[in-house]
């Protein structure tokens, strides 16, 4: 296979501004097919990029032979129906995050990924932001000491992103099934690949106004290795990216040391007790090369671009893409044992 | 009070003045039980050390065996590629790997083929510097400089030993425009623990690669790497106030020039000036350099239109202005043309 023929499944904004032109730029891939419900949304978005063939429904597209790999960017109610789909015909998908909207759906999932020999890849393109990548070879390398604490935190637009109408928040909010949903299961993602397995979990919630699902979030985690954990997420309407930068930062303390990784990227902040720097400059900004740190977003799409590389490659030499369906599901296991223990009032054990 | 030390050395004296400059200053307690020490001697050119353009690699050896018996530690000798030479290259002929080879925990770094990443430092011209990633995990530098005059700032020694950790060797020469604020800049980040000058054979004249050597048999060690440089230049008939990046580094507080406490060899029996630069050269660099600024600052300029083009073929202006405050976007403008992301 000199190139993997691609196709698009959601139109919306992820798939719109980040996986359809980082598939058109990307040499190994040909982008060959888009699917959206929303007739006026798939020929807007197909005259744009200019690919003709269309399809309405998945399942003409998972069937019509034109597709090696699609990649799943819908809302997350169809994710693991659509995943499941079209693994059961062998074609190789890259799903956005999160796996499923609950537990059950996405192990039906992973088993499914099992019986068949398709390449899996679950959407956590944090993990190739290059500085979360140096964060976490600077806790591996033991460079802050022993990780003690961990603490994930997100400020972000999500149902207020650019574009929705007042009168629509809620059933946007609904759409993306709360903000832990929504943003957690990022963090999540990241404390299991920066720090290991969680152990238990528990949370409180704040509600999005007018609608029955939660606008703010806090979780607190317990890992495998005793480090602790705090995921703290919210959704408001604060679009100036310097003006919240430090509310949305993976912290982590360790016995010797400690950094905040921005979530977006580009940069972290280093401190060491043994640095000579940090002795004298206190924490330093650290942006890892080939990142333009003064470019909004620059960072981020290019982490895109990395993810579904990295998806790509993984189809062409048959191994394992970096991110799995098991990574999917620990993720997803973390979120959904946060919901349970804020309707439970107690810790809930993950394993 | 700031102390430096200033002793006598001579060929076969070099371990036993060593010893003596680093114990008039009490220069144990910055090395003392530090696990990843690094030791920054000047090697611009591959030029021996009798020439008066680099460290002597013995006066390094003699400061590893000092360091060795007081910290069980990992020994890096840095240096980065300059303009025109290979670190590599400049290490193996200068003998600085024949030392590494009798040491078990001494290595010779090449700076510039370490693993880099982008610091900010908000600095007074740097905005941002490329560091090697060892340089951010050691926990001692000592900067062990030459005494050499310089043609365009008249003295170089120990705060200008820190320019050579800057890892664009191109644009190295484009800085010069900015000098005070770049070694001040630099010297805010790599301050040395401890600072020694290398004035067993210095250089005179058109410094510091094409000067003539001196023999001055001196070294100077201090914690201040400001007094030190003081200390130097008076020693070669200098005075420090008319080293412009000497009185930045003082008004911006790296060190001091100013109250010194000279132990060791008194400094009124000093050799008779160094040859020093005609007016006319001083003249003409002057010129140069400040060519060289407004070189800089229009290129400045043509990194804010290429900037506009990228943030406006990407974000758009309407999504711009939601995500960025004026104020912002006014001095992410004029930091692209004032200041420097190396």
């Amino acid at each position: 296979m000199a190139s993997v023929r691609v196709g698009v499944i959601g139109c919306g904004w992820i798939g719109q501004n980040t996986h359809i032109p980082a598939f058109l730029e990307n040499s190994k891939s040909k982008l060959v097919a888009l699917c959206d419900t929303d007739e006026v949304l798939l020929g807007r978005v197909g005259d744009k990029y200019g690919i003709q063939n269309r399809f309405c429904g998945y399942m003409e597209l998972l069937e019509s032979g034109l597709v090696d790999a699609v990649s799943i960017c819908t809302p997350t109610a169809a994710h693991s129906e659509i995943a499941l789909a079209a693994t059961k015909v062998g074609i190789h998908v890259l799903c956005e995050k999160p796996l499923a909207s609950d537990l059950h759906e996405a192990q039906l999932v992973v088993s499914a990924v099992r019986s068949k020999k398709i390449c899996f890849m679950v959407g956590f393109n944090y993990r190739f932001l290059p500085n979360h990548i140096k964060a976490r070879d600077l806790i591996r390398s033991g460079k802050i000491g022993q990780p003690v604490l961990i603490r994930g935190q997100i400020v972000a637009a999500g149902p207020y992103r650019s574009g929705i109408k007042e009168k629509d928040l809620v059933r946007e909010a609904e759409k993306r099934r709360g903000c832990l949903f929504d943003l957690g299961a990022h963090i999540a993602d990241l404390f299991a690949w920066m720090i290991g397995n969680p152990r238990d979990v528990y949370a409180a919630f704040g509600e999005f106004a007018g609608s029955h699902v939660d606008g703010t979030a806090t979780v607190l985690v317990r890992f495998n290795s005793n480090v602790l954990g705090n995921i703290v997420v919210t959704w408001q309407d604060m679009p100036d990216l310097e003006a919240v930068s430090d509310a949305r930062v993976i912290e982590v303390i360790g016995t010797k040391g400690k950094i905040d990784s921005q979530i977006f990227g580009p940069s972290l902040y280093y401190y060491s007790v043994d640095s000579v720097t940090s002795k004298i400059r206190g924490r330093i900004r650290i942006t890892p090369p080939g990142i333009d740190a003064r470019l909004p977003d620059d960072a981020l799409k290019k982490s895109y671009r990395e993810e579904i590389d990295c998806f790509l490659d993984a189809i062409l030499n048959r191994s394992d893409p970096p991110v799995t369906a098991d990574d999917g599901i620990r993720a997803l296991r973390l979120v959904v044992g946060a919901y349970e223990s804020a309707k439970l009032g107690r810790p809930v054990p993950l394993e | 009070m700031t102390t430096v030390s200033v002793v006598s050395v001579e060929d076969d004296t070099i371990e036993e003045a060593l010893n003596r400059a680093i114990d008039l200053i009490e220069g144990d307690q910055a090395i003392r039980d530090k696990k990843m020490i690094a030791v920054k001697p000047n090697l611009c050119r591959p030029k021996s050390s009798s020439s008066g353009t680099t460290t002597d690699p013995r006066i390094v050896e003699a400061l590893v065996r000092r360091v060795n018996s007081l910290a069980d530690c990992q020994i890096n000798i840095v240096e980065t590629n300059n303009a025109q030479t290979n670190a590599d290259e400049t290490f193996r002929r200068l003998g600085y790997q024949d030392l590494c080879r009798r040491y078990n925990n001494v290595r010779c770094v090449n700076l510039s083929k370490d693993r880099r990443v982008q610091v900010h430092l908000d600095g007074d011209i740097f905005r941002s510097i490329l560091v090697p990633e060892s340089m951010i995990f050691c926990d001692c530098l000592i900067s062990v400089a030459k005494l050499k005059t310089h043609v365009d700032y008249r003295y170089t020694g120990v705060l200008k030993n820190q320019y050579g950790f800057l890892l664009s060797r191109a644009r190295r020469v484009r800085y010069h425009g900015f000098m005070s604020k770049a070694i001040a800049d630099l010297n805010r980040f790599y301050r040395p623990d401890l600072s020694i000058v290398d004035g067993l054979v210095g250089m005179e004249g058109f410094g510091p690669v094409d000067g003539a050597p001196r023999r001055v048999g001196r070294l100077i060690a201090s914690m201040d790497p400001v007094a030190a440089d003081a200390v130097g230049a008076q020693l070669i008939g200098i005075q420090p106030s008319s080293v412009e990046y000497l009185r930045y580094a003082e008004k911006k507080g790296i060190g001091t020039t100013r109250g010194l406490r000279v132990v060791g060899c008194d400094l009124a029996n000093r050799l008779p000036s160094f040859a020093s630069i005609p007016s006319r050269y001083l003249w003409l660099s002057s010129i140069a350099l400040t060519l060289g600024r407004y070189s800089t600052y229009l290129n400045g300029l043509a990194e804010v239109v290429r900037l506009a083009r990228s943030v406006l073929s990407t974000v758009g202006f309407p999504e711009l202005q939601r995500r960025m405050s004026y104020i912002a976007l006014s001095r992410l403008v004029f930091e692209t043309i004032f200041k420097i992301d190396e």
